[in-house]
């Protein structure tokens, strides 16, 4: 009795430990978007905003471009999110359930893509995008992002997880393979969709180096890009400002998970089904 | 010919042969079970005929059409699955609908025909649920409904009873039979691995093995005819009892302490197998009988199954429970057959001969 009690309090030591150090940045920052930046700098670190202020959100809120830079980012996360959708559902059905030559070799091709860091194809996707005329169009984002290998990977799990039945019985039922996945597959795969659409909003709405990349004129702009550009100046950068505007750019993240707390952290584990 | 004619078909995963060399003829309107333990090869037999997997060898024809290379939408062939595969994310009519809707055939139709299949089966107060709130017998009875809405040339059944208690298995056991044979007249394959489903389903029972089919026989057959060792414990229950026995004259088997002489000689000599029914071994006080020892016994409410150590292996004879207060465990008693007995060859276990009750006489061994 007395080891476990030990255990337990060491496990409540250690996770109250690791809990501020995740969540102290956010606490910092929250703090941080109502000092001036005289305060914010100063070392050792002041934790009490004086004076406190709302001039940084309201410099925020004075850009022009920023309503447009929300648009970009939300049309962004919108069409990677119908592509990933889609072109991940449609290929991880395959991969999960449909015969052919080649199958597990190409599977295997892709998933070792995954494991390439991203800078070693940032190159040669710069010169294929110059090729194409793509850069500083809003366009290339969602090429770029039409299906990305996570979702191909999450999509095939999830279909090898569904009884294979089901797609044995539609087949002898009389149903093709393209009735079988958009009366069978697609129907049975919502909560994979709702993850899916989760996390490609979210990554559109964090993105922040591919477009910087891409994209050359300010209202070209995704949200994270915008508000580095609005607040650099030549020779300082304007941080309380960029803070704040980060604490208003993780409210949609935060509800979202809110929101869909369940399914995320269940990940793709899918609800079974009452036999 | 043959309504469905399977010639050889084999089947390989890598190494392993789950099929080999299967050959099987069903008459149109037959009651077919394919019997055998897990992992004889069965339920791949009927995913070969339902064309979910191809075979690597061996042709297989369907109506005198060769259906090898027919995809399996088109073969008109249904099956129930173990698991039901009832669409989760439909509603029951819609489930049974779905094969109609498949085929194109118009609203009105199908309408039609999903509630005639539907009263039939007597699931038409669930029609409008959906698959997940649907108990498991209820389940099994929308797939059914599913499969034979479309009046399908051959009906697979894949120990479709397997998932549901012992009570309504056994009433299913026999609505089924009622229904697909003896109202519907539908062809029909069975698989399982029970072997009373099998016994009280069956117009014949294919029984496999090691991905071979070892008896093709009428319920009769197979349980009084057992071509080998494995049919005979196989079928029938409490199994057959096998016993090392020895002839050292051409018409005397000695089991023990016990001489068996049958009338005619047989072309035998040496090391046998013989096989009693625990139904046809009776318990004495007193020899003529193998000489043993009261282990155990299992009350059944009207029989007793008493197993008795003896020299030369366990047996287990059935006896009427009335008889149970003449016996204690510990006790030593004589068993004597009064039934056929089985005669195996020893290394093989084939059939070498049936001796009926008539034709040996049982004595003690001088």
């Amino acid at each position: 009795m007395k080891t476990r009690r030990f255990y337990a309090l060491i496990t409540f030591m250690l996770g109250t430990l690791f809990l501020l150090v995740y969540t102290l940045p956010f606490i910092r920052s929250l703090i941080v978007s109502f000092m001036t930046w005289d305060q914010a700098s100063k070392i050792p670190p002041d934790w009490i905003p004086n004076p406190f202020t709302l001039e940084n959100y309201m410099k925020l809120f004075r850009i022009e471009l920023l309503p447009r830079w929300v648009m970009n980012t939300v049309l962004y996360g919108l069409a990677i999110s119908l592509s990933n959708v889609f072109l991940g559902l449609m290929a991880g059905y395959s991969f999960a359930l449909l015969k052919y030559p080649g199958r597990d070799i190409f599977f295997n091709a892709i998933l070792a893509l995954m494991m390439l860091p991203m800078f070693v194809t940032m190159v040669p996707l710069y010169v294929i995008l110059v090729y194409f005329k793509l850069i500083d169009n809003l366009v290339a984002l969602p090429i770029l992002g039409l299906v990305s290998v996570n979702t191909v990977f999450m999509a095939r799990q999830y279909f090898l997880s569904l009884p294979r039945e089901y797609f044995e019985a539609a087949k002898l039922d009389g149903a093709s393979r393209v009735r079988i996945f958009f009366e069978i597959a697609l129907p049975m795969a919502k909560p994979l969709i709702l993850a899916i659409i989760v996390y490609q909003f979210l990554g559109a709405w964090n993105a922040f180096f591919l477009p910087v990349i891409v994209l050359k004129s300010p209202e070209n702009y995704v949200y994270a890009q915008g508000l580095n550009y609005a607040f650099s100046r030549t020779w300082y950068v304007e941080y309380t400002p960029i803070i704040a505007g980060t604490i208003i750019g993780s409210i949609p993240t935060l509800v979202f998970f809110v929101l869909f707390r369940r399914l995320l952290i269940g990940g793709i584990v899918i609800r079974s089904y009452r036999r | 010919m043959a309504f469905l004619r399977l010639v050889n078909v084999t089947k390989k995963y890598g190494n392993h042969i789950a099929v080999n060399k299967v050959n099987l003829e069903v008459e149109k309107g037959e009651f077919i079970v394919i019997l055998g333990p897990s992992g004889s090869g069965k339920s791949t037999l009927l995913r070969l005929i339902a064309g979910l997997e191809d075979p690597d060898e061996g042709e297989i024809f369907l109506d005198n059409v060769k259906i090898n290379d027919i995809d399996p939408k088109d073969r008109d062939i249904a099956m129930v699955f173990q698991s039901y595969a009832v669409y989760p994310h439909m509603t029951v009519y819609q489930n049974i609908e779905f094969p109609l809707r498949m085929r194109k055939i118009p609203e009105h139709e199908r309408r039609v025909k999903v509630n005639e299949v539907a009263k039939l089966l007597g699931i038409t107060h669930l029609l409008d649920k959906k698959a997940w709130q649907l108990s498991g017998g209820e389940q099994q009875r929308v797939a059914l409904a599913r499969a034979l809405v479309r009046n399908p040339k051959l009906f697979l059944l894949d120990e479709p009873l397997s998932n549901l208690d012992a009570k309504l298995r056994i009433r299913l056991r026999f609505e089924l039979r009622k229904l697909l044979h003896d109202e519907l007249r539908i062809t029909t394959i069975h698989v399982t691995h029970d072997q009373v489903e099998a016994m009280t389903m069956a117009d014949r029972i294919a029984i496999m093995n090691d991905g071979k089919i070892i008896q093709v026989g009428t319920p009769h057959e197979v349980y009084n005819q057992p071509r080998n060792t494995f049919i005979a414990t196989f079928i029938g229950s409490p199994p057959m009892n096998i016993l090392q026995g020895k002839l050292e004259q051409q018409h005397v088997i000695t089991l023990q302490n016990m001489t068996v002489r049958t009338k005619k000689p047989l072309d035998i000599l040496g090391e046998v197998l013989v096989g009693i029914r625990p139904q046809h071994l009776e318990l004495r006080a007193q020899s003529p009988g193998i000489k043993g020892k009261i282990i155990s016994y299992e009350n059944l409410g009207e029989e007793l199954i008493v197993h008795v150590d003896t020299q030369i292996g366990e047996l287990q004879v059935v006896i009427p429970v009335k008889d149970l207060s003449e016996y204690v465990i510990g006790q030593e008693v004589f068993v004597k057959p009064r039934g056929p007995l089985y005669l195996f060859n020893e290394s093989s276990g084939e059939i070498m001969q049936i001796l009926e009750p008539g034709a040996y006489e049982v004595n003690q061994r001088s």
